[in-house]
Order: structure tokens, then C-alpha cells, then sequence
């Protein structure tokens, strides 16, 4: 799947970001620059695959 | 998916304000020191937060629109970065004098001047309440500056809704 970042902006001002295509935290950098330049994140909600590729290292640790 | 963020806009880039003042029509007006509102504060009205009463229609460049008297202060934040204020009264349904357009160089807005035109409903229908679509379109006009330098490409899609995205292919 493609990487991509979605930026959604509302006709009240405020914006919605959000990564699809990235496994684990790997969209925090890109979409951090992005966030950074717009102004001041003030809500974040975790995705499920978040944390999918923590989980991958723990099983093959363990 | 990874997560969604939810952003309040800080404006800081005046080249983006500019362009998105040009995508809905208006243009910037750099230096511009003032900008058309009722000309005072009475009673209730909103007055725009971070802002100085006594501060009101001073500015550090102002967006005008054609046809429109009132218009809009980009007012600079002790923190750094910018923000909008405007005066949303006046128009058709609430009593605004409607005359032939003088302007400040006759004297400036003044609430007893009947040749002044109280407008601001044309302008919150051209930038949104609260200047909401104008800080949509800079916020769009940003990601894109952003993305290009970058070399991202970015695709433009508008949702049924009317709201727009920037959909940017990380490589």
C-alpha cells in the first residue's frame, strides 16, 4: 500500500491529519513536519496499527 | 493508518495567507496599517480573542475584497505568527447603513456616518465565520508549499461535504 498523508481541512478552520500506507509509528516523522508547519495539534488518536509493528518484535522475541 | 490529528492553525507564512486570500477572490495588502470594521465596540458585540480593545482596526497588513467595504486586520501575536480579525455586522437583514462608499479617506468608519457601508456579512460569507474557510485555504495553500518543497506530490480532492484534502504520496 502506498504511503500517504491526508490532510483534511474544515470549513471552520481546524484540520485533520492522518496517515495511511505506514506500519507502526514511522508516520510521526513525516507527518510531524507537516503538523509543525500548520500550527498546534490539539487532539491525537492512535490508529490500531500504531503499535502494529512493536507487537511483530515482541512475538519474534519471545 | 497510523493516527489522526486534529490541528488548530497558527499563521505564520504570509505568502500562503496571499494565496489563499487570492483562491476565494480578495487580495493582501501588505503594510496596510488598518482595516474597516464598525469603528467601535458597543455593547455585546464579539470582539476577537488575543486582541486589545483598544487595538481594534490597527494592523500589520489587511485583506481587502472587491466590493466589499469592511475588511479583514492580519494582526501579529506576541508569540509570533499572525491573527485574523474582522467585524461580521452589518448586511441586509440587520439594519447596516447601505450608501454610497466614502471610505477612510473621508474621515474614516464611524457609526453615524451614513455613508459608510456596514458590510461585514459579505465578508463572513466570503471567508467564513470566524474567518474559518480563509484559514482553510491557508492551511491548504501551506501543506502544498511545503509538500512541493519537499518534492512530494500532493493531489487535491473535495469531498462531497465541500471541504478540500491534500492527499500527499510519501515515497
Amino acid at each position: 500500500m502506498n504511503k500517504e498523508i491526508v490532510i483534511t481541512f474544515n470549513k471552520d478552520g481546524t484540520i485533520e491529519s492522518e496517515g495511511n500506507g505506514f506500519k507502526g509509528p514511522e508516520c510521526d516523522k513525516f507527518m510531524a513536519e507537516f503538523e509543525k508547519a500548520l500550527g498546534k495539534e490539539t487532539k491525537r488518536v492512535k490508529k490500531p496499527d500504531w503499535n502494529q509493528r512493536g507487537q511483530i518484535q515482541q512475538r519474534a522475541g519471545a | 493508518m497510523s493516527h489522526i490529528s486534529t490541528i488548530e492553525v497558527c499563521i505564520t507564512d504570509l505568502d500562503a495567507l496571499e494565496s489563499a486570500v487570492k483562491a476565494l477572490g480578495g487580495r493582501l495588502v501588505r503594510g496596510k496599517k488598518t482595516y474597516n470594521w464598525y469603528g467601535e465596540v458597543v455593547n455585546s458585540r464579539r470582539t476577537p480573542k488575543n486582541i486589545d480593545k483598544s487595538k481594534l482596526g490597527t494592523c500589520e497588513h489587511a485583506i481587502e475584497f472587491p466590493g466589499i467595504n469592511y475588511s479583514i486586520g492580519v494582526v501579529p501575536m506576541a508569540g509570533g505568527g499572525f491573527t485574523l480579525a474582522m467585524d461580521s455586522w452589518g448586511g441586509n437583514n440587520d439594519g447596516g447603513a447601505f450608501s454610497i462608499y466614502h471610505g477612510p479617506q473621508y474621515g474614516g468608519p464611524h457609526r453615524h456616518d451614513r455613508d459608510w457601508i456596514h458590510d461585514g456579512v459579505a465578508l463572513e460569507q466570503k471567508v467564513g465565520k470566524d474567518c474559518g474557510l480563509l484559514v482553510a485555504h491557508y492551511g491548504y495553500a501551506k501543506t502544498v508549499k511545503l509538500a512541493q518543497r519537499r518534492g512530494l506530490p500532493v493531489r487535491k480532492a473535495v469531498l462531497p461535504d465541500g471541504r478540500v484534502q491534500a492527499r500527499i504520496q510519501v515515497r
